[in-house]
């Protein structure tokens, strides 16, 4: 027992110390804190900078209907102008646009031209469109005689609060969104670390046996003991980087809001996403959304969900490094574990194809199936997990995990200690099936 | 005396191919044991059962007359063929990792580390990555994590590939001194001189089966042809006692290696070359452990 320590140990250190772990460890949250200042960065000099269309309206219908905000500021051309001229005097101005609307008899203008010196933004072009819809719309009730007035009344915006009425009758509001998010990211997340630290191991493996360390050292341990070890050590580092990560974010954002100004980042966000909704709805923004939200992720079982995922990812990461263990155990270099790599990464990947449906229908037949599944439950049941999933189900996928590292690392160990000291053989899936069955 | 190593019956197939067919010898403490064979025989197979690194399929190993567990494997040094060390760690940390795998503490197997390296005049090497070291220096830091922690019983597999003559010397000369503090040390190696020179006893195993076993002077003895060099004066001898098989002339003394016929003795030939020459040496030639090997893997393959 002393001596996996030491291997753990070992592994441990060696990894943390080294120079690209320090730096992605620090870097990342340094990017995800910088993606988001930059967003906020975005959206408040979004506002700053106002966008000036030129209008040419043919039809003069618009003059009203296209008023001037922060983000959009609309000039009308004399509507005597040809459209040659207008062109003209477009590019002469530094106008981000020249909005053309024909003369049009009927109920719908057609040929209506966005003329841009560089492509239009997707947003510009939706917010000029919904403006002009709403105008027709608008103009259409009058022709069948109804007022305005009318008109801003049937225009109406909702939101749906969902309420999960649980069988003891308590109500909790949930929203699908935010349970998307949780679960979709925490699968995510087992995902990546899977895939990133289970090739650790298997490169780790490799690396003493090609390196032809690995005799010294089962001379000292069992192959056993070296296995584990490893995959234990390389486990906690990675937690320990997702500990890192989760501290550091969290340090940094504080530091960042101190440091711009928490409410002045706060109310610049809020203003812009105000702005947006004035733009889209003409309707006032509910303080009541951020409410919702927050009592939404207080709705969540967070405990639940933290310790389902602290476990999910370590189970989840045991059974594949032990897999990964194993391909490195049998190959002599690195390019050669290609061959092996497909029957593990499969159903990985297969419990991507399900976690993500599964977080649209949760409780679907496909995701409670391979959310049972040893080694797709890791990811399906993430997913799931938001979405207040019976617990004799959750029960279920935790014991049958566990049951299935013990018996994958019980079968990889036995083609481990053989692989490891079997170099220049040709390796073919029927040999690994034969040192796993066979007593060597 | 008793053995610290005793195999019996020992046993192990791989699938179809017997690695080890049968092999029961016996080890003396305080000996240099030379394991020879040829490639492929079943040494390393041997030793990997002696190292407990795999079990056999039928027989016992014992150590000290107790079975194999995790107290006796400390108590064994093995450096094998195909080795290498970590190529990132540096060399104090490395040897410090093996020495604790070994079980040794931390404090003794500091020590035993300095003294190691300041025999092997490597001070000032405990901070180097061994990926910056030469192979000859990887060699010493492995030679030293075989020995560190002061093991009874010491397994070299081709202890002397990767040194230069200088550093082989010193390495034969670090195997003299760990024999005369007492320790075993089993050898296996391909270099005749060294087993010639170093070993007390031999075993050689070919095709899996123990073939020759025992004293390295009594095998020597047992495969002795009856042939004797004589010093003498130049010009050929004409002899009936026996055959000369080789003859060269040097600096006007000829040496000539007679093959004495069965039915005749030292004596007959030293008369009759008395008779001839004047004669200045007169000794029975032994085979070599070289001559031995082949001839004993030649026959047995026939």
């Amino acid at each position: 027992m002393n001596k996996i320590l030491l291997v753990i140990r070992r592994e441990y250190l060696t990894r943390v110390t080294n120079k690209t772990f320090i730096l992605m460890t620090f870097l990342t949250p340094l990017l995800i804190v910088g993606v988001y200042a930059l967003i906020i960065f975005l959206s408040v000099k979004g506002v700053e900078d106002q966008k000036k269309i030129i209008v040419l309206d043919k039809s003069e219908k618009f003059e009203k209907a296209l008023v001037s905000s922060d983000n959009l500021e609309f000039e009308f051309l004399p509507e005597s102008l040809s459209g040659d001229l207008a062109k003209e005097s477009y590019l002469d101005s530094k106008a981000y646009g020249l909005l053309y609307i024909p003369d049009f008899k009927g109920d719908n203008p057609k040929d209506v031209v966005l003329r841009t010196k560089g492509n239009p933004g997707i947003g510009t072009l939706t917010v000029i469109e919904s403006m002009l819809e709403d105008e027709i719309e608008r103009l259409k009730l009058q022709k069948k005689g109804l007022s305005t007035d009318i008109f801003d009344e049937i225009n109406s915006d909702i939101d749906i609060t969902t309420i999960n009425l649980s069988e003891d009758g308590t109500e909790k509001k949930t929203s699908a969104l935010v349970g998307t998010i949780a679960g979709g990211a925490s699968a995510y997340m087992i995902f990546i670390f899977i895939m990133i630290y289970g090739s650790q191991v298997m490169r780790g493996v490799v690396e003493e046996k090609s390196g032809k360390i690995v005799e010294v050292i089962v001379s000292s341990v069992k192959p056993f003991q070296l296995m584990a070890g490893k995959i234990i050590g390389i486990a906690a580092v990675g937690l320990t980087q997702l500990f890192m990560w989760v501290v550091l974010t969290v340090i940094l954002l504080v530091v960042a809001s101190a440091f711009i100004g928490q409410t002045e980042v706060v109310n610049t966000a809020m203003e812009s996403q105000q702005q947006l909704d004035n733009f889209n709805q003409g309707g006032a923004p509910s303080e009541f959304q951020v409410n919702v939200i927050t009592e939404v992720i207080s709705s969540l079982n967070l405990p639940l969900i933290v310790a389902c995922f602290i476990f999910y990812f370590l189970g989840g990461f045991l059974i594949y490094a032990s897999l990964f263990a194993m391909i490195g155990s049998v190959v002599d270099s690195e390019t050669d574990t290609q061959q092996f790599m497909f029957p593990v990464i499969l159903p990985i990947i297969i419990s991507i194809g399900v976690g993500l449906p599964a977080v649209e229908s949760p409780n679907g037949t496909l995701a409670t199936v391979f959310s049972m599944i040893p080694l797709t439950s890791p990811v399906v049941m993430m997913a799931r997990l938001p979405f207040d999933i019976p617990a004799w189900q959750i029960i279920v996928s935790m014991v049958l995990l566990i049951l299935g590292i013990i018996g994958t690392a019980w079968l990889a160990g036995r083609v481990y200690r053989i692989g490891i000291l079997t170099r220049g053989a040709k390796v073919s899936y029927k040999l690994i099936f034969k040192w796993m069955i066979k007593n060597y | 005396m008793k053995p610290i190593v005793e195999a019996k019956h020992i046993t192990k197939s791989y699938g179809k191919n017997i690695a080890l067919d049968d092999i029961t010898l016996e080890i003396n403490p305080g000996s240099i044991f030379g394991l020879l064979g040829p490639n492929g025989a079943g040494k390393t197979t041997f030793i990997r059962i002696i190292t407990s690194i795999i079990a056999p399929d039928k027989g016992e190993i014992l150590i000290n007359g107790k079975e194999l567990n995790s107290g006796t494997i400390e108590r064994i040094g093995y450096l094998p063929e195909e080795r290498g060390l970590y190529k990132k760690m540096k060399v104090g940390d490395q040897l410090m990792y093996l020495a604790g795998l070994k079980g040794m503490k931390k404090k003794e197997a500091k020590e035993a580390i300095v003294a190691w390296m300041k025999r092997f005049e490597m001070k000032g090497w405990w901070n180097k990555t061994v990926q910056d070291l030469s192979k000859g220096m990887q060699q010493k830091v492995q030679f030293i994590s075989t020995v560190v922690h002061n093991p009874d019983l010491i397994i070299l597999d081709e202890p002397f590939s990767g040194f230069d003559p200088v550093n082989a010397n010193l390495v034969r000369d670090e195997i003299i001194r760990l024999k005369e503090e007492g320790k075993t040390i089993i050898l296996s190696t391909h270099r005749m001189e060294s087993v010639e020179e170093l070993c007390d006893e031999i075993a050689m195993i070919n095709n899996s089966k123990l073939i020759l076993y025992g004293e390295k002077n009594e095998i020597k003895n047992r495969h002795k042809q009856n042939i004797w060099t004589i010093g003498h004066s130049a010009g050929n001898l004409n002899l009936n006692s026996g055959e000369v098989v080789y003859t060269f002339l040097s600096n006007g003394k000829q040496k000539t290696d007679v093959k004495l016929y069965s039915d005749q003795s030292a004596n007959d030939l030293l008369k009759e070359v008395v008779d001839q020459k004047e004669v200045f040496s007169f000794n029975e030639k032994l085979p070599t452990i070289n001559d031995i090997f082949i001839q004993s893997v030649n026959k047995k393959n026939e």
